[in-house]
Protein backbone atom coordinates (compact mmCIF):
# COMPACT_ATOMS: atom_id res chain seq x y z
CA UNK A 1 0.00 0.00 0.00
CA UNK A 2 3.08 2.13 0.86
CA UNK A 3 3.89 1.87 -2.65
CA UNK A 4 1.22 2.88 -4.12
CA UNK A 5 0.63 6.43 -2.25
CA UNK A 6 4.45 6.96 -2.94
CA UNK A 7 3.60 6.14 -6.53
CA UNK A 8 0.62 8.42 -6.88
CA UNK A 9 2.87 11.22 -4.91
CA UNK A 10 5.17 10.91 -7.77
CA UNK A 11 3.13 10.62 -10.70
CA UNK A 12 2.35 14.42 -9.14
CA UNK A 13 5.90 15.22 -8.91
CA UNK A 14 5.86 14.04 -12.62
CA UNK A 15 2.86 16.34 -13.61
CA UNK A 16 4.19 19.86 -11.45
CA UNK A 17 7.91 19.49 -13.14
CA UNK A 18 6.45 18.83 -16.62
CA UNK A 19 4.22 21.07 -16.84
CA UNK A 20 6.76 24.34 -14.95
CA UNK A 21 9.60 22.68 -17.64
CA UNK A 22 6.70 22.71 -21.23
CA UNK A 23 6.36 26.67 -19.94
CA UNK A 24 9.89 26.89 -19.69
CA UNK A 25 11.03 25.46 -22.94
CA UNK A 26 7.85 27.16 -24.66
CA UNK A 27 9.84 30.40 -23.52
CA UNK A 28 13.36 29.79 -24.17
CA UNK A 29 12.47 27.43 -27.85
CA UNK A 30 10.74 30.99 -28.94
CA UNK A 31 14.03 33.18 -28.27
CA UNK A 32 16.06 30.32 -29.38
CA UNK A 33 13.87 30.12 -33.08
CA UNK A 34 13.24 26.29 -32.12
CA UNK A 35 9.98 26.47 -34.06
CA UNK A 36 8.07 24.83 -37.00
CA UNK A 37 5.29 26.11 -38.97
CA UNK A 38 2.21 24.50 -37.80
CA UNK A 39 0.96 23.20 -41.23
CA UNK A 40 -2.97 23.13 -40.67
CA UNK A 41 -3.26 26.51 -39.76
CA UNK A 42 -4.23 29.55 -42.28
CA UNK A 43 -1.66 32.13 -40.73
CA UNK A 44 0.84 29.74 -41.02
CA UNK A 45 1.92 30.29 -37.13
CA UNK A 46 5.30 29.47 -35.45
CA UNK A 47 5.01 26.80 -32.79
CA UNK A 48 7.86 25.79 -30.34
CA UNK A 49 9.52 22.52 -30.44
CA UNK A 50 10.39 19.88 -29.14
CA UNK A 51 8.66 19.03 -26.01
CA UNK A 52 10.44 15.83 -25.08
CA UNK A 53 13.39 16.70 -22.79
CA UNK A 54 10.44 18.75 -20.55
CA UNK A 55 8.99 15.42 -20.68
CA UNK A 56 11.84 13.36 -19.69
CA UNK A 57 12.89 15.20 -17.03
CA UNK A 58 9.60 15.12 -15.67
CA UNK A 59 9.30 11.11 -16.08
CA UNK A 60 12.88 10.23 -14.96
CA UNK A 61 13.04 12.13 -11.63
CA UNK A 62 10.25 9.64 -10.32
CA UNK A 63 11.94 6.46 -11.75
CA UNK A 64 15.37 7.34 -10.82
CA UNK A 65 13.86 7.91 -6.74
CA UNK A 66 11.82 4.52 -6.88
CA UNK A 67 15.45 2.97 -8.21
CA UNK A 68 16.96 3.81 -5.26
CA UNK A 69 14.03 3.41 -2.54
CA UNK A 70 13.76 -0.15 -3.47
CA UNK A 71 16.72 -1.56 -5.07
CA UNK A 72 14.48 -2.87 -7.99
CA UNK A 73 16.04 -2.88 -11.60
CA UNK A 74 12.96 -2.60 -13.25
CA UNK A 75 12.69 1.05 -12.67
CA UNK A 76 16.29 1.39 -13.95
CA UNK A 77 15.47 -0.61 -17.48
CA UNK A 78 12.39 1.34 -17.83
CA UNK A 79 14.52 4.55 -17.45
CA UNK A 80 17.54 3.38 -19.88
CA UNK A 81 14.99 2.17 -21.94
CA UNK A 82 12.99 5.56 -22.58
CA UNK A 83 15.87 7.03 -22.43
CA UNK A 84 17.74 5.23 -25.40
CA UNK A 85 14.54 6.32 -27.61
CA UNK A 86 14.43 9.87 -26.29
CA UNK A 87 17.75 10.11 -27.38
CA UNK A 88 17.09 8.87 -30.91
CA UNK A 89 14.54 11.27 -31.04
CA UNK A 90 16.69 13.67 -30.00
CA UNK A 91 18.78 13.57 -32.79
CA UNK A 92 16.14 13.57 -34.85
CA UNK A 93 14.55 16.87 -33.97
CA UNK A 94 18.14 17.88 -35.02
CA UNK A 95 18.93 15.95 -37.51
CA UNK A 96 16.46 14.67 -39.42
CA UNK A 97 16.82 10.84 -39.95
CA UNK A 98 16.13 8.48 -42.57
CA UNK A 99 12.60 6.62 -41.93
CA UNK A 100 14.74 3.22 -41.92
CA UNK A 101 17.42 4.48 -39.66
CA UNK A 102 15.07 5.49 -37.09
CA UNK A 103 12.93 2.70 -37.56
CA UNK A 104 16.16 0.44 -36.90
CA UNK A 105 17.56 2.29 -34.09
CA UNK A 106 14.47 2.50 -32.11
CA UNK A 107 15.04 -1.57 -31.73
CA UNK A 108 17.54 -0.32 -28.92
CA UNK A 109 15.09 0.77 -27.02
CA UNK A 110 14.17 -3.13 -26.21
CA UNK A 111 17.82 -3.66 -24.93
CA UNK A 112 17.61 -2.46 -21.39
CA UNK A 113 14.86 -4.51 -21.22
CA UNK A 114 16.30 -7.92 -22.14
CA UNK A 115 19.76 -7.33 -20.89
CA UNK A 116 18.45 -7.08 -17.42
CA UNK A 117 15.67 -9.63 -17.78
CA UNK A 118 12.78 -7.36 -16.60
CA UNK A 119 10.17 -9.47 -18.43
CA UNK A 120 7.75 -12.84 -18.00
CA UNK A 121 7.99 -14.81 -21.50
CA UNK A 122 3.91 -15.75 -20.10
CA UNK A 123 1.54 -13.77 -22.25
CA UNK A 124 -1.27 -13.68 -20.79
CA UNK A 125 -4.70 -14.05 -22.27
CA UNK A 126 -7.98 -13.42 -21.93
CA UNK A 127 -9.39 -17.13 -20.68
CA UNK A 128 -6.43 -19.15 -21.58
CA UNK A 129 -4.47 -17.29 -18.69
CA UNK A 130 -0.52 -17.76 -19.10
CA UNK A 131 1.15 -18.77 -22.36
CA UNK A 132 4.70 -20.22 -22.34
CA UNK A 133 6.98 -18.32 -24.85
CA UNK A 134 10.85 -18.72 -23.63
CA UNK A 135 12.02 -18.69 -27.06
CA UNK A 136 9.65 -16.50 -29.16
CA UNK A 137 9.29 -14.07 -26.41
CA UNK A 138 12.44 -12.21 -26.94
CA UNK A 139 11.87 -11.45 -30.44
CA UNK A 140 8.62 -10.16 -29.97
CA UNK A 141 10.31 -7.74 -27.37
CA UNK A 142 12.94 -6.53 -30.00
CA UNK A 143 10.24 -6.04 -32.70
CA UNK A 144 7.25 -4.98 -30.05
CA UNK A 145 9.51 -1.53 -29.19
CA UNK A 146 10.16 -0.30 -32.25
CA UNK A 147 6.59 -0.96 -33.72
CA UNK A 148 5.13 1.06 -30.60
CA UNK A 149 7.58 3.58 -30.74
CA UNK A 150 6.88 4.62 -34.34
CA UNK A 151 3.13 3.92 -34.70
CA UNK A 152 2.97 6.68 -31.62
CA UNK A 153 4.98 9.15 -34.09
CA UNK A 154 2.68 8.47 -36.61
CA UNK A 155 -0.54 9.43 -34.65
CA UNK A 156 0.86 13.05 -34.13
CA UNK A 157 -1.06 14.55 -36.78
CA UNK A 158 -2.76 17.27 -35.16
CA UNK A 159 -2.80 19.49 -32.63
CA UNK A 160 -3.07 17.61 -29.19
CA UNK A 161 -3.53 13.90 -30.83
CA UNK A 162 -0.06 12.67 -29.39
CA UNK A 163 -0.91 14.07 -25.84
CA UNK A 164 -4.12 12.91 -25.69
CA UNK A 165 -3.77 9.54 -27.22
CA UNK A 166 -1.27 8.99 -25.14
CA UNK A 167 -3.01 9.97 -22.03
CA UNK A 168 -6.49 7.66 -22.92
CA UNK A 169 -3.84 5.05 -23.52
CA UNK A 170 -2.11 5.29 -20.32
CA UNK A 171 -5.55 3.81 -18.71
CA UNK A 172 -5.42 0.46 -20.49
CA UNK A 173 -2.51 -0.31 -18.41
CA UNK A 174 -3.25 1.45 -15.33
CA UNK A 175 -6.66 -0.23 -14.96
CA UNK A 176 -5.15 -3.76 -15.58
CA UNK A 177 -1.98 -3.39 -13.19
CA UNK A 178 -5.18 -2.41 -10.59
CA UNK A 179 -6.79 -5.29 -11.37
CA UNK A 180 -4.08 -7.75 -10.88
CA UNK A 181 -2.92 -6.11 -7.87
CA UNK A 182 0.74 -5.02 -9.41
CA UNK A 183 1.97 -2.31 -6.58
CA UNK A 184 4.97 -1.83 -7.54
CA UNK A 185 4.06 -1.00 -11.58
CA UNK A 186 1.59 1.14 -11.35
CA UNK A 187 4.24 4.44 -11.32
CA UNK A 188 4.92 3.28 -15.41
CA UNK A 189 0.93 4.15 -16.15
CA UNK A 190 0.75 7.26 -13.98
CA UNK A 191 3.58 8.73 -15.35
CA UNK A 192 2.57 8.01 -18.82
CA UNK A 193 -0.97 9.54 -17.57
CA UNK A 194 0.70 12.53 -15.61
CA UNK A 195 3.12 13.72 -18.28
CA UNK A 196 0.61 13.15 -21.28
CA UNK A 197 -1.96 15.40 -19.35
CA UNK A 198 0.74 17.69 -18.74
CA UNK A 199 2.12 18.16 -22.02
CA UNK A 200 -1.58 18.40 -23.48
CA UNK A 201 -2.36 21.17 -21.28
CA UNK A 202 -0.08 23.15 -23.91
CA UNK A 203 -0.61 20.60 -26.85
CA UNK A 204 -4.21 21.26 -27.44
CA UNK A 205 -5.54 23.02 -30.18
CA UNK A 206 -3.99 25.36 -30.55
CA UNK A 207 -0.89 24.13 -30.07
CA UNK A 208 1.71 26.45 -27.39
CA UNK A 209 4.51 23.46 -28.12
CA UNK A 210 4.49 20.34 -30.63
CA UNK A 211 6.16 16.76 -28.79
CA UNK A 212 9.17 16.64 -31.85
CA UNK A 213 10.15 13.39 -32.28
CA UNK A 214 11.93 13.43 -29.01
CA UNK A 215 8.65 13.70 -27.64
CA UNK A 216 6.47 11.24 -29.02
CA UNK A 217 9.10 8.38 -29.28
CA UNK A 218 9.78 8.51 -25.56
CA UNK A 219 5.70 8.96 -24.50
CA UNK A 220 5.63 5.66 -26.90
CA UNK A 221 8.32 4.01 -25.27
CA UNK A 222 7.26 4.47 -21.86
CA UNK A 223 3.98 2.70 -23.32
CA UNK A 224 5.83 0.09 -24.87
CA UNK A 225 8.13 -1.02 -21.81
CA UNK A 226 5.37 -0.20 -19.52
CA UNK A 227 3.40 -3.33 -21.36
CA UNK A 228 5.92 -6.16 -21.36
CA UNK A 229 7.78 -5.06 -17.74
CA UNK A 230 3.89 -5.33 -16.03
CA UNK A 231 2.83 -8.13 -18.11
CA UNK A 232 -0.33 -6.13 -19.85
CA UNK A 233 0.64 -6.94 -23.03
CA UNK A 234 -2.82 -7.70 -24.47
CA UNK A 235 -4.80 -5.03 -23.12
CA UNK A 236 -2.33 -2.49 -24.14
CA UNK A 237 -2.23 -4.28 -27.31
CA UNK A 238 -6.23 -4.05 -28.09
CA UNK A 239 -5.87 -0.38 -26.52
CA UNK A 240 -3.13 0.23 -29.50
CA UNK A 241 -5.54 -1.11 -32.43
CA UNK A 242 -6.18 2.49 -34.09
CA UNK A 243 -2.10 3.65 -33.43
CA UNK A 244 -1.44 -0.22 -35.51
CA UNK A 245 -4.26 0.28 -38.03
CA UNK A 246 -2.50 4.09 -38.89
CA UNK A 247 0.76 2.75 -38.82
CA UNK A 248 0.23 -0.08 -41.02
CA UNK A 249 -2.25 1.66 -43.82
CA UNK A 250 0.72 4.49 -44.16
CA UNK A 251 2.93 1.60 -44.70
CA UNK A 252 0.71 -0.43 -46.77
CA UNK A 253 0.42 2.79 -49.10
CA UNK A 254 4.19 3.89 -49.20
CA UNK A 255 4.83 0.42 -49.00
CA UNK A 256 8.29 1.67 -46.96
CA UNK A 257 9.75 3.20 -43.88
CA UNK A 258 9.47 7.16 -44.81
CA UNK A 259 10.19 9.76 -42.79
CA UNK A 260 6.90 11.67 -42.53
CA UNK A 261 8.16 15.30 -43.87
CA UNK A 262 8.99 13.13 -47.30
CA UNK A 263 5.92 11.91 -47.85
CA UNK A 264 4.92 14.09 -51.42
CA UNK A 265 1.43 13.69 -51.80
CA UNK A 266 -0.22 15.27 -48.37
CA UNK A 267 -3.26 13.01 -46.88
CA UNK A 268 -5.22 16.14 -45.92
CA UNK A 269 -4.94 19.40 -47.01
CA UNK A 270 -6.13 22.69 -45.66
CA UNK A 271 -9.33 24.90 -47.51
CA UNK A 272 -9.23 28.50 -47.79
CA UNK A 273 -11.72 28.72 -44.86
CA UNK A 274 -9.04 27.04 -42.31
CA UNK A 275 -10.97 23.62 -42.43
CA UNK A 276 -9.25 20.38 -43.00
CA UNK A 277 -10.47 17.93 -46.26
CA UNK A 278 -9.06 14.73 -47.05
CA UNK A 279 -6.96 14.67 -50.50
CA UNK A 280 -8.71 12.98 -53.15
CA UNK A 281 -5.27 12.02 -54.75
CA UNK A 282 -5.14 8.42 -55.36
CA UNK A 283 -1.79 8.43 -54.33
CA UNK A 284 -1.93 10.20 -51.09
CA UNK A 285 -1.54 7.83 -47.95
CA UNK A 286 -4.48 6.25 -46.93
CA UNK A 287 -4.20 7.67 -42.85
CA UNK A 288 -6.79 7.04 -40.26
CA UNK A 289 -6.54 11.35 -40.64
CA UNK A 290 -7.49 11.14 -44.03
CA UNK A 291 -10.27 8.32 -43.50
CA UNK A 292 -11.57 10.44 -40.46
CA UNK A 293 -11.56 13.80 -42.58
CA UNK A 294 -13.62 11.81 -45.06
CA UNK A 295 -16.64 13.07 -43.34
CA UNK A 296 -16.66 16.55 -44.67
CA UNK A 297 -14.31 19.36 -43.62
CA UNK A 298 -13.64 19.36 -40.23
CA UNK A 299 -11.57 21.89 -37.94
CA UNK A 300 -8.51 20.11 -36.76
CA UNK A 301 -10.06 20.66 -33.22
CA UNK A 302 -12.70 18.00 -33.82
CA UNK A 303 -10.51 16.15 -36.29
CA UNK A 304 -8.32 15.32 -33.30
CA UNK A 305 -11.14 15.36 -30.80
CA UNK A 306 -12.40 12.21 -33.25
CA UNK A 307 -8.86 10.65 -33.07
CA UNK A 308 -8.79 10.98 -29.05
CA UNK A 309 -12.46 9.44 -29.11
CA UNK A 310 -11.36 6.32 -30.75
CA UNK A 311 -8.75 5.90 -28.50
CA UNK A 312 -11.25 6.03 -25.96
CA UNK A 313 -13.42 3.52 -27.20
CA UNK A 314 -10.29 1.17 -27.98
CA UNK A 315 -9.27 1.43 -24.47
CA UNK A 316 -12.85 0.45 -23.21
CA UNK A 317 -12.78 -2.48 -25.37
CA UNK A 318 -9.03 -3.02 -23.68
CA UNK A 319 -10.63 -2.32 -20.12
CA UNK A 320 -13.11 -5.20 -21.22
CA UNK A 321 -10.89 -7.76 -22.33
CA UNK A 322 -8.87 -7.50 -19.04
CA UNK A 323 -11.33 -8.26 -16.92
CA UNK A 324 -11.21 -11.85 -18.79
CA UNK A 325 -7.50 -12.32 -18.01
CA UNK A 326 -7.31 -13.92 -14.48
CA UNK B 1 -23.01 5.65 -42.73
CA UNK B 2 -20.46 8.28 -41.34
CA UNK B 3 -17.05 7.25 -41.33
CA UNK B 4 -16.37 7.58 -37.81
CA UNK B 5 -19.30 4.93 -37.25
CA UNK B 6 -17.44 2.74 -40.00
CA UNK B 7 -13.92 3.24 -37.90
CA UNK B 8 -15.25 2.31 -34.83
CA UNK B 9 -16.52 -0.96 -36.49
CA UNK B 10 -13.02 -1.30 -37.98
CA UNK B 11 -11.42 -1.46 -34.51
CA UNK B 12 -13.88 -3.47 -33.02
CA UNK B 13 -13.05 -6.17 -35.85
CA UNK B 14 -9.71 -5.43 -35.42
CA UNK B 15 -10.47 -6.58 -31.47
CA UNK B 16 -12.05 -9.20 -32.07
CA UNK B 17 -10.61 -10.93 -34.88
CA UNK B 18 -6.77 -10.37 -33.45
CA UNK B 19 -8.35 -12.33 -30.48
CA UNK B 20 -9.65 -14.74 -32.58
CA UNK B 21 -6.03 -14.90 -34.74
CA UNK B 22 -3.93 -15.33 -31.39
CA UNK B 23 -6.70 -18.21 -30.12
CA UNK B 24 -6.50 -19.61 -33.28
CA UNK B 25 -2.05 -20.04 -32.99
CA UNK B 26 -2.10 -20.83 -29.34
CA UNK B 27 -4.49 -23.43 -29.47
CA UNK B 28 -4.21 -25.24 -33.42
CA UNK B 29 -0.63 -24.53 -34.31
CA UNK B 30 1.24 -24.36 -31.61
CA UNK B 31 0.39 -27.76 -30.24
CA UNK B 32 0.63 -29.18 -33.30
CA UNK B 33 3.23 -32.45 -33.18
CA UNK B 34 5.90 -33.62 -35.62
CA UNK B 35 5.45 -35.77 -38.17
CA UNK B 36 8.52 -37.62 -37.55
CA UNK B 37 10.47 -37.77 -33.54
CA UNK B 38 13.87 -36.92 -34.96
CA UNK B 39 16.16 -33.82 -34.71
CA UNK B 40 14.79 -33.07 -38.35
CA UNK B 41 11.32 -34.05 -37.86
CA UNK B 42 11.14 -30.81 -35.01
CA UNK B 43 12.97 -28.86 -37.52
CA UNK B 44 10.56 -28.90 -40.22
CA UNK B 45 7.18 -28.71 -37.38
CA UNK B 46 9.03 -25.24 -36.38
CA UNK B 47 9.38 -23.87 -40.06
CA UNK B 48 5.62 -25.36 -40.45
CA UNK B 49 4.50 -23.74 -37.18
CA UNK B 50 5.69 -20.31 -38.61
CA UNK B 51 4.83 -20.40 -41.92
CA UNK B 52 1.32 -21.18 -40.63
CA UNK B 53 1.09 -18.64 -38.41
CA UNK B 54 2.32 -16.00 -41.18
CA UNK B 55 -0.40 -16.84 -43.58
CA UNK B 56 -2.75 -16.99 -40.87
CA UNK B 57 -1.41 -13.03 -39.90
CA UNK B 58 -1.20 -11.93 -43.20
CA UNK B 59 -4.60 -13.24 -44.11
CA UNK B 60 -5.76 -10.74 -41.15
CA UNK B 61 -3.58 -8.11 -42.28
CA UNK B 62 -5.29 -8.62 -46.07
CA UNK B 63 -8.81 -8.27 -43.87
CA UNK B 64 -7.71 -4.89 -42.51
CA UNK B 65 -7.03 -3.62 -46.21
CA UNK B 66 -9.96 -4.63 -47.70
CA UNK B 67 -12.11 -3.27 -44.85
CA UNK B 68 -9.64 0.16 -45.40
CA UNK B 69 -10.23 0.13 -49.11
CA UNK B 70 -14.13 -0.12 -48.99
CA UNK B 71 -14.09 2.91 -46.43
CA UNK B 72 -12.35 4.77 -48.74
CA UNK B 73 -14.01 3.99 -52.06
CA UNK B 74 -17.47 4.89 -49.99
CA UNK B 75 -16.05 8.29 -48.86
CA UNK B 76 -12.26 9.41 -49.59
CA UNK B 77 -12.26 8.22 -53.39
CA UNK B 78 -16.05 8.52 -54.19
Amino acid sequence: MELLYLSILLSGVCFITTLILIMLSIRIFKKKNLVVVDYHKLDKRLVPKPAGPAIFIGIAFPLIFLFFYTSEVKYFAVLLSVFIVFLIGVIDDFKILSGNIKTGLTVLGALPILIFGVYEPHLLFPILGPTRLTIVYPLIVLLAIPIIVNAVNMIDVYNGTISGTTFVLSFSQLVPILLYGKQGDIIFPLLLMSSSFAFYLFNRYPSRIFAGDSGSLLLGSLFGVTAIVSRVEIPSLIAFVPAILNGFYILASIKKFIEHRSIKERPVQLNKNGLLVASKQKEAPMTLARLIIADGPMSEKEAASKIILLFVYSVSLAILTSFLIR
Amino acid sequence: MKNFTYLILLVTYSWASLLLLSYLILILIVPLPPFINDLLGHIINSIMKVFLSFILFATWLGSLIIFRDYVAKKSVLK
